[in-house]
């Protein structure tokens, strides 16, 4: 009973703290995370709607006017804000469809006891965690056309160089390529994470049917999946068309706004240009889009699949 | 391979599939890998080696190391970066933890929802009104401007990961510390907090990993007095900024230190990373 004893605070301004905490605990406990993120949160959101709403331009036009949604649909008048929408789907869904298809196959690979295997794992684990600025600088030099590696190998095996981050046509691909080699291991943890909390029946049933690894695969694997598949889907998705730093980085939107994708452009019409009002109303057609991307795969997460 | 494994030896059939698996396992991680070796290895070549992409064996010489840290800012940089993460985790983790809690104890699914929500907008989205507040209140380029706004990475991440930890803490513990007399306070900072300590210490190296890597929100609200290490690394991405052994030398400063820390307690981690993505 001693431990026991050494929990109470018998009386005192303590005691009625304590109790005080006790009944209003729901609030109390949330006061820091509230005040901190909703007004972190808050005021942005209020404000973005704003500044959307003005001509303003910092140094071109500092009294800004009223303009209501002009800045709204004149962002769809900019073909480069149109390329830039193009570019952040084409890189997402390439990005993200490899991650997945290389995360998946190494999950299954993760899903078996071996020697070495924790090793193994935070080894794999390295790129996620890693900064992406600084692996960008690799990368740069892997691309370089007279001294990058891979026009090294590629010419060892016979194959003429590719101008890979100067060709408009390679520059996506080699910045793909990038976000598949930095996130596969994030989506690698979530589908093992997914494959060891399955049940075991369906596959012992699957088995005793004679079914193939393949056709079990497919049609248990998979089905049974399908949360987790939506969770990786959708926190990768989400980041895919947030992506900045390795673009930023790597290519710089170039060449010829070739890789230019919604959060770049926002950027440079804010920070470069001064558009304030501009680049505000585009920040919150971004996260439409955003909003879109989840509420899209959360049908994944919902449908049911029959098998 | 059924039939291998029944005609085989025992011991053959052992030692066949161990070396199967280990090189499998290698031709996956070790293209992965490859990208840190060679980081790590060019950052101790000699610039005009550079120029020779297929010579990988020369003397390692360190003095990349010591022209960046004389020639860039990185260094002070570092130290900005550890002391504006380390607050942000520290604070995150602290809202974590109790939101956490509550969130798990007395069933609070909306709020969760909320904080899922604000991760929603992007971080370019709200950097344009962040920055036209921290113009007006003189918050750009100072060390609480960068802090504040890191703790919109670090605080939601404390939480969904915390949430899978403390939902891992048996609830009867707690309701045999209230038979015992303890008040629901006591029984959380006698209970729940020593019992969640390892989850703390993934949460808070997660949140400082995460909050360490951030780039876009030093890069606009930082400055020339107030940078963090992701800065001063990009600066490296202008070849004209030194020379490649330089690039691997700034990039390994400061992915190195990461690497030992996922070493240490890469089982949290990944416990961490997933467990908030799929319960939450």
């Amino acid at each position: 009973m001693a431990t026991t004893k050494s929990l109470k605070v018998e009386h005192g301004v303590g005691r009625r703290l304590i109790d005080w905490v006790d009944r209003h605990m729901t609030v109390v406990f949330n006061i820091p995370t509230v005040v901190f993120l909703f007004g972190l949160v808050a005021f942005p959101v209020a404000l973005v709607l704003l500044t959307s709403m003005t001509d303003w331009q910092l140094i071109l036009n500092p009294d800004p006017d009223f303009v209501g949604f002009k800045n709204y649909i004149t962002a769809w008048q900019d073909p480069r804000w149109i390329n830039a929408v193009g570019h952040t789907f084409y890189y997402a869904i390439l990005s993200v469809g490899g991650q997945f298809v290389l995360g998946m196959a190494t999950a299954l690979l993760f899903n078996r006891s071996f020697a070495g295997k924790a090793f193994y794992r935070s080894v794999w684990m390295m790129p996620m965690l890693s900064m992406s600025v600084a692996i960008s600088l690799v990368w740069i030099l892997f691309y370089d056309y007279a001294y990058g590696i891979l026009n090294l190998g590629l010419e060892g095996i016979g194959i003429e160089p590719v101008e890979w981050t100067i060709d408009p046509n390679w520059a996506m691909p080699s910045l793909i390529l990038v976000g598949i080699w930095h996130h596969t291991p994030f989506m690698t943890l979530i589908l093992l994470s997914g494959l060891q909390s399955l049940p075991q029946d369906p596959f012992e049933a699957a088995r005793i049917d004679g079914a193939s690894r393949w056709q079990i695969f497919m049609h248990v694997t998979l089905p049974l999946m399908r949360a987790h598949i939506a969770v990786a889907l959708i926190l990768r998705s989400i980041f895919g068309v947030k992506e900045f730093d390795t673009f930023l980085a790597i290519t710089d939107a170039g060449p010829m706004w070739a890789t230019e994708t919604m959060n770049l452009n926002i950027y440079f019409n804010a920070f470069e240009y001064q558009y304030m009002g501009e680049a505000a109303a585009k920040g919150v057609w971004f996260f439409f889009f955003i909003l879109a991307i989840q509420l899209v795969l959360l049908q994944l997460r919902k449908r049911k699949w029959s098998y | 391979m059924v039939l291998l494994k029944n005609r085989l030896p025992k011991k053959l059939w052992k030692v066949l599939e161990f070396t199967t698996t280990q090189l499998m396992m290698i031709a996956v991680v070790g293209p992965f890998f490859f990208v840190f070796f060679y980081m790590f290895w060019n950052s101790l070549k000699p610039d005009y080696l550079f120029f020779e992409p297929g010579t990988w064996i020369f003397e390692p010489m360190w003095s990349n190391y010591t022209d960046v840290i004389e020639n860039s800012d990185l260094f002070p940089n570092i130290v900005n970066s550890l002391i504006i993460s380390g607050t942000a985790t520290l604070i995150g983790l602290f809202c974590g933890l109790l939101t956490s809690y509550t969130v798990t104890r007395f069933n609070m699914r909306k709020l969760v929802v909320g904080i899922l929500l604000t991760r929603m907008i992007p971080y370019i989205t709200a950097l344009v009104p962040f920055w036209i507040v921290y113009k007006h209140l003189g918050l750009l380029n100072t060390h609480v401007g960068i802090i504040l706004a890191h703790l919109v990475i670090t605080i939601p991440f404390g939480v969904w990961i915390m949430l899978g930890f403390i939902e891992d803490i048996p609830k009867e513990l707690e309701e045999a510390a209230w038979i015992d007399g303890a008040s629901r306070t006591e029984a959380f900072w006698r209970i729940v907090v020593p019992l969640s300590a390892p989850g703390m210490i993934a949460t808070a190296i997660l949140c400082f990993i995460f909050s360490w890597n951030n780039f876009m929100l030093a890069l606009v609200l930082g400055g020339f007095d107030v940078a963090t290490a992701p800065v001063s690394v990009y600066k490296y991405a202008d070849p004209e900024a030194g020379g490649s052994g330089q690039m691997m030398a700034a990039a390994t400063m400061v992915t190195i230190p990461v690497f030992f820390i996922v070493l240490a307690i890469q089982k949290q981690l990944a416990a961490g990373l997933t467990s908030g993505g799929v319960k939450g």
